[in-house]
């Protein structure tokens, strides 16, 4: 993670078009950037385009970063909205319904084949992930953002231009539809499920 | 605090994330302990938020997508600087004469168009009602407004601004475009965008795009708006502000005519600022017009060559 100096300094370079600045500094951003669309498009495909269509518009509009948001929330929020924009492409482009897909088989992970992706673990995780890919985008983006990414309400209440009330209410709903799901899993959450 | 099972419930998400004072907190913690249901909620709440905060464990991004937005950026930056070697090789055809008479022709159209845009009901008849509320009746009465009756009409908040712009885009043949802006103090601004084109095949579009946009940093935002203009080379065709600094209600109003070749990059920067409440784009082929006042052109042209 690059300082906040070192951050104002690549930000300002990248703005007047020195592009191994802009790679440099987006360097330190594309984790989070990859994080955030892999949770909202549910397959790595999708997520790299989303990933690759935010860094263009990055790229595009850094000479007019003037600071007014952190340079992490701002990425977040174009990277939220390629990542909406990709969503909504998906609708106009099939009729079919993410509970189709998921139905059919459409499993939104990063995990590769390997041996232990059959574990108990795995499969909590893998079941988890789906409910999440489940969730209307609205409750999924604000759920990605805080309980995945760590995010406060203001920086989320930012990244996806609303207010911080709207934003709870997504977030304690999001929560109550994945308890919900998970518990129709007992097998796997049956710990504390009731 | 008096705490029972409907109120644990209330502030559960709340005591997920530390956002109680202890002594709630320490109430919640209790009525856990006692009550069994409340309890096997409290854990299964924090377990969920637990195996999300897990998901990220060992995520890395794949080396092909680390490639890939490297590559297109890379290709994005030599597209850019094609185009500007492109728009100034315009500026210097546009030196000759008979590419100069085109290019007026152009910009009669794009002046045209842009008006009928901004006058028009795709343009600011979702904003009207706003305009109206604030007593800012800018007279965009548009004929055929009631086409578009059910379109989503902005709601304007006193602490917020809103915006709306439009933008027009067609194959330069002027080599530049127009746009249009209303900014509403604390409140919104309007925007009207327009770009003639004129593609190979000879087809002349005409491309417009309308944004609302809120914001609560209106001075900041407009200072926004006139660099991004300053940057693209695009530049004011009409700009209104009502109200003033003391005003919750401020509106700006403008129309801006963008270079063609800038027209996505300037809504790309535009968006980013504060809330976009209405997007909409739109094409319209004015190749038949095109031709029309190119052909009077020429016709007057010939008329007035004996006369000098």
């Amino acid at each position: 993670m690059q300082d906040a100096q070192t951050e104002r300094k690549l930000i300002e370079r990248a703005g007047r078009g020195d592009q191994s600045a802009f790679e440099e500094l987006l360097s330190a951003q594309e984790g989070r950037m990859y994080a955030v669309a892999l949770r909202m498009c549910g397959n790595r495909e999708d997520a790299q385009d989303c990933m690759q269509e935010a860094m263009i518009r990055i790229f595009r509009a850094i000479g007019t970063f003037k600071g007014q948001s952190s340079f992490a929330t701002w990425v977040y929020r174009i990277t939220m909205n390629s990542c909406l924009d990709e969503l909504r492409r998906r609708k106009a482009r099939t009729s079919t319904s993410l509970d189709a897909m998921i139905e059919n088989g459409f499993a939104p992970t990063d995990e590769n084949d390997t041996p232990e992706r059959h574990s108990l673990q795995s499969e909590q995780r893998r079941m988890l992930e789906k409910a999440i890919a489940g969730l209307p985008e609205d409750m999924r983006a604000a759920i990605v953002l805080r309980d995945i990414q760590g995010c406060s309400y203001d920086e989320i209440a930012q990244v996806l231009e609303t207010n911080v009330g709207t934003i709870k209410s997504r977030i304690s709903r999001g929560r109550e539809r994945l308890r919900a799901v998970l518990s129709q899993q007992p097998e796997l959450f049956g710990r504390h499920m009731v | 605090m008096n705490m029972n099972c409907t109120t644990f419930r209330a502030n559960l998400d709340a005591y997920i994330d530390s956002e109680l004072d202890k002594k709630t907190r320490r109430a919640m913690e209790e009525h856990a302990t006692a009550c069994p249901e409340c309890g096997a909620l409290l854990n299964e709440a924090m377990d969920v938020v637990t195996r999300c905060a897990e998901l990220n464990e060992g995520l890395t991004v794949p080396l092909e997508c680390q490639a890939a937005w490297r590559r297109a950026v890379r290709e994005e930056a030599e597209a850019k600087d094609k185009a500007r070697a492109r728009r100034r090789s315009k500026h210097r055809a546009s030196r000759n004469a008979w590419v100069r008479a085109l290019s007026a022709a152009a910009a009669v159209l794009v002046l045209v168009f842009a008006v009928g845009t901004q006058l028009g009901p795709n343009g600011l008849s979702g904003l009207t009602p706003a305009l109206k509320n604030r007593g800012v009746d800018g007279g965009y009465s548009a004929p055929g407004a009631a086409m578009y009756e059910d379109h989503a009409t902005p709601t304007y908040e006193s602490a917020d601004y809103d915006m709306m712009y439009a933008s027009n885009a067609v194959t330069p043949i002027s080599g530049a475009a127009t746009s249009g802006v209303l900014l509403q103090s604390d409140g919104a601004a309007d925007q009207t965008l327009s770009t003639a084109a004129k593609s190979d095949s000879g087809v002349v579009v005409l491309r417009s795009a309308n944004r609302a946009i809120s914001t609560k940093e209106f001075d900041a935002d407009q200072m926004y708006i006139d660099d991004l203009v300053a940057e693209y080379e695009a530049y004011f065709e009409s700009r209104r502000v009502t109200g003033n600094a003391e005003d919750a209600n401020r509106l700006l109003k403008a129309t801006i005519r963008v270079p063609s070749d800038s027209l996505d990059d300037f809504l790309t920067a535009l968006d980013l600022r504060g809330v976009v409440t209405l997007r909409e784009e739109s094409a319209e082929d004015i190749t038949a017009n095109y031709n029309d006042v190119a052909a009077r052109l020429e016709v007057l042209r010939t008329q007035l060559a004996p006369t000098r």
